[in-house]
């Protein structure tokens, strides 16, 4: 855009370069308080969209707040709910296993997406203990809950050590214990969490489960909408063909079109074949 | 053929030659049973020696509820010895039978005959004691049973003394496959019980991977790809036994779970595993109660195999429109409905979990919640469920649904029936079961509350819900009308990069920490550690002093820092403190800095108390004092050299 008028002459382009620079300083400075209050508005419209049964015009105004603001648990949540009100299974089950992912302790989620599951015909898995344990933060809470508690500890450890003044070493021991605890646990958590399979859930309504990425390549399985699969490995990508792990052992090529990463990020743009 | 071959074969030969010239011993023939008695379900022996016999035929007599099986020839022995010049010839052989008695009591196996070169034999009438236990299934015996039949039916399944007792004899509940030839290393077999199921049925189904004794694999698992059936094989743990199948002693690996029929229509089932079979060469041929010769063990084979089972045909029937009912679900098997509510007196407005639990056979994850028959008044919310396997292959068990109710009426008094529905596949029909709902006490009216009650989970998110007349009558938990926190990336910060290195900085606080730690504590713990740190700082002070000196051309200073240094660099070295040491202690420890040492010393003395200028340069005696102090410390270093 600015290359055309650029050209035009350096002083020009200058001067219209501070102008721009000085606009957007103020644009900035109110931007906070300006774009709050856009956010909060376009969140009531879409509430708005959806409580009228206008489930269509809901999905458009979650989708276009996700695409300016980013992603938000709550938005991604009722994005859920208007797409299972418009009977679109799959994406509701997305959205609602890519809010969990923000905010998995919501049981508002837990429980919506508990029913989408069953209205799709899938199982409800029943997670362990230690699973619901680690469905109370977010991986990235968990990382930094590690981090703060390895800080906390090697800090108290450093002060135990020098022994700037009279302290109690009976506590203080047991705190560092405490805290080398905590730091393992959140660790763990964060490492399972980060390490864990990338996982996709089926879109369409039928998808099929192809041997090698082709798409004449022989059907081995079909997906139904709303199942969610692993992702076998982030590079086994060809073409638009995605390697998916399904029934837990088997291995298959699902169209990208037909599935979607629960993490949005997850898959670049498709490769072009290899010679 | 090479010549030491040639000889063999020649000696070999004439072996032969000198048996068929020798006098051959008068045949004898030995009948046993090992052993006398058994259990039912167990096997006994029938051993027939022969001795000095080329040929033999054996004429085995029919008993009833008695299977008399041969396995194969045993032991065998050929000698030929020359005693008084007389050469004779001696052979053994023996025949060995498995006898599957069919029922309790004694057994008698009556004389038969035994055609040992043209002579013929009698046994003797022969007894066996079976004692009660698990009965196998009777069966018919055919005249000529392939292997295969043999294997799977009752009297082929051989219990070898000493064999692990999951080789018991064992009636077959389900029936088998087709089958194909024996043959083969190693195959895979699947049995499934019927061929005809209904959509959402849930069958047993046993899959056998037999490999051959001596056989190697890794551990595999198997595949069932199937359209039209998903199952819980993957779950399934494999158990083995060791099962005779004609001659050939196989390992089983046997897999029990259950698959459930998902889309109607006609399919072929049929399930893979693909494997590495490492295979001794030679081993099929020989005899299993030889064992493998261990000759043969060091050649080798290996394949890359994928097993197949031979595909069946399972025809997936819909389940009948007639007869279905309304609160239908799509359950398929035999189950039970209990129900209770938790707890019975609430205050209007605050909900009661509803727990109800459908028990029974069938595939539980395809089991919906029961519904309640009259919900009028009540606001219910979805229900969280949870599902309890017995042990087994995945097919018997419970789920339990929980769901929390809230009463709007408060005269109310209970919890509306409960119906749960499901079709039975054996009868063919739909069966309803509903029950009463549990009672209830309401406390407190409408009145009392002035708001709409909040979503039954109490930590739930923002708590800020906003119901329209059609969400409040939704299962759906309702929108949300506060915003969360806005986020670009679900990127995992654990893996970045960044923030593994700022894991760093509390460990490396640590180390420094550590480190320093260890020298106080060494400080206060080693005299020797701590002085000398004392006498290298000190040391150090004083050679710098000695260089400002030099720049600021101040002689006292000069000379004093300088002794200093030099009584320093001595007491690093020795355990002399440095106001001890003196031009002859350095004499006496450092002998070639001595001469310059004790001029220096002197010099400082006359600078000292005023008795004489320097004839030299400053610089030079800072050289000097330098070079010096470099020779000290060298001579520190090197050991002192004893006079011979």
């Amino acid at each position: 855009m600015s290359t055309p008028l650029c050209s035009a002459g350096v002083v020009g382009c200058r001067s219209l370069k501070t102008v721009v620079f000085v606009v957007a300083l103020f644009g900035a400075m109110a931007g906070p308080n300006a774009g709050a209050e856009t956010v909060a508005e376009e969140f009531g419209k879409a509430n708005a969209a959806y409580s009228a049964a206008q489930y269509d015009q809901a999905i458009s105004g979650y989708e276009r707040m996700i695409q300016v603001h980013g992603y938000d648990p709550a938005v991604l949540y009722n994005l859920g709910n208007a797409y299972l009100q418009t009977e679109q299974l799959g994406r509701a089950i997305l959205n609602y296993e890519r809010s969990l992912m923000l905010a998995p302790n919501d049981p508002d989620v837990v429980a919506n997406l508990q029913y989408a599951r069953g209205l799709a015909g899938l199982e409800v898995p029943t997670p362990q203990w230690w699973q619901r344990l680690m469905a109370s933060m977010t991986p990235n809470q968990w990382a930094w809950s590690a981090s703060v508690l390895l800080f906390l500890w090697a800090g108290a450890a450093l002060v135990y050590w020098f022994k700037p003044g009279p302290m109690p070493v009976k506590w203080w021991r047991l705190a560092l214990a405490m805290l080398v605890m905590g730091f393992f646990l959140c660790a763990a958590f964060a490492g399972m969490a980060a390490m864990e399979r990338p996982y996709a859930v089926v879109t369409a309504k039928d998808a099929a489960v192809l041997q090698s990425p082709f798409a004449k390549a022989k059907q081995v399985a079909s997906l139904p909408e709303g199942e969610t699969i692993a992702v076998d490995k982030i590079d086994k990508q060809y073409q638009q063909y995605v390697r998916v792990r399904y029934d837990k052992r088997s291995l298959g090529w699902v169209s990208r079109e037909q599935v979607e990463a629960i993490q949005p990020d997850l898959w670049s743009a498709p490769e072009s074949p290899q010679p | 053929m090479s010549f030491p071959r040639f000889l063999s074969c020649l000696s070999v030969a004439c072996l032969w030659a000198a048996a068929g010239q020798a006098q051959a011993q008068q045949p004898r023939v030995l009948v046993d049973l090992d052993p006398k008695e058994v259990g039912l379900g167990n096997a006994s022996r029938l051993i027939i020696q022969v001795e000095n016999g080329r040929d033999s035929r054996v004429f085995l007599p029919q008993v009833a509820d008695l299977v008399l099986d041969y396995l194969g020839q045993s032991a065998s022995s050929q000698r030929i010895s020359v005693i008084n010049g007389q050469m004779t010839y001696q052979s053994t052989q023996q025949k060995i039978y498995s006898v599957i008695p069919y029922r309790e009591g004694e057994f008698t196996i009556p004389p038969f005959e035994i055609d040992v070169d043209g002579q013929t034999f009698k046994t003797p009438e022969l007894k066996l004691m079976v004692r009660p236990g698990k009965a196998p299934a009777p069966v018919t015996q055919t005249p000529n049973p392939t292997p295969r039949a043999r294997a799977l039916s009752p009297g082929g399944r051989l219990n070898l003394p000493g064999a692990p007792s999951t080789s018991q004899v064992q009636p077959p509940s389900i029936p088998s496959s087709p089958t194909r030839s024996r043959q083969e290393v190693s195959f895979l077999e699947m049995e499934i019980p019927k061929r005809e199921v209904y959509v959402g049925e849930m069958i047993p189904v046993r899959l056998v991977w037999y490999v051959k004794r001596g056989v190697q694999h890794p551990p595999t698992f198997p595949n069932l790809p199937s359209q039209a059936f998903v199952s819980n094989l993957a779950e399934a743990q494999p158990t083995r036994r060791q099962e005779y199948i004609g001659n050939e002693l196989y390992e089983a690996n046997v897999w029990e779970f259950a698959m459930t029929a998902v889309k109607e229509g006609e399919y072929e089932v049929d399930a893979q595993i693909e494997t590495v079979l490492t295979v001794p060469v030679g081993s099929a041929s020989r005899n299993p109660f030889s064992g493998f010769g261990s000759r043969f063990h060091n050649r080798v084979r290996r394949y890359e195999k994928t097993l197949e089972t031979v595909p069946q045909k399972v025809t997936i029937k819909p389940l009948p429109e007639e007869g279905r009912p309304a609160s239908f679900d799509g359950a398929v098997g035999e189950y039970n409905l209990t129900a209770k509510g938790s707890p019975r007196q609430v205050d209007y407005g605050e909900p009661i979990t509803l727990t109800t639990t459908v028990q029974g056979i069938g595939d539980l994850s395809r089991v919906n919640a029961p519904e309640m028959v009259d919900d009028e008044g009540w606001r219910i919310y979805p229900a969280k469920s949870e599902v309890e396997l017995e042990p087994g292959i995945g097919n018997r068990g419970k789920k339990v649904f929980e769901q929390a109710i809230i009463p709007r009426n408060p005269a109310l008094k209970l919890i509306p029936p409960i119906e749960f529905s499901y079709f039975n596949p054996n009868t063919s029909q739909y069966v309803t079961r509903r029950i009463h709902g549990p009672p209830v006490e309401i406390i407190g009216s409408p009145d009392a509350v002035t708001q709409l009650p909040p979503t039954p989970q109490p930590q739930a998110g923002e708590g800020e819900t906003e119901l329209t007349a059609a969400e409040a009558d939704s299962p759906l938990v309702p929108n949300k009308t506060a915003l969360g926190g806005f986020t670009r990336s679900f990127t995992r910060v654990a893996l970045q990069p960044w923030f593994l290195a700022t894991q760093g900085v509390p460990l490396l606080a640590l180390l420094i920490g550590g480190v320093v730690i260890s020298r106080q504590r060494r400080l206060e713990t080693d005299p020797a550690f701590a002085r000398r740190l004392r006498l290298e700082k000190e040391y150090q002070d004083a050679v710098q002093k000695m260089s400002a000196a030099v720049a600021a051309s101040d002689e006292p200073a000069f000379f004093s820092s300088t002794r200093r240094a030099l009584q320093h660099r001595l007491a690093l070295d020795t355990a002399l403190e440095p106001t001890d040491v003196t031009p002859e202690k350095i004499a006496e420890h450092a002998p070639q800095s001595s001469a310059a040492a004790a001029e220096i010393f002197a010099q400082a003395d006359a600078t000292v108390y005023g008795s004489g200028a320097s004839t030299r340069p400053l610089s030079e005696w800072h050289d000097l004092s330098q070079t010096t102090l470099t020779l000290m410390e060298r001579e520190a270093r090197q050991p002192v050299e004893e006079p011979v």
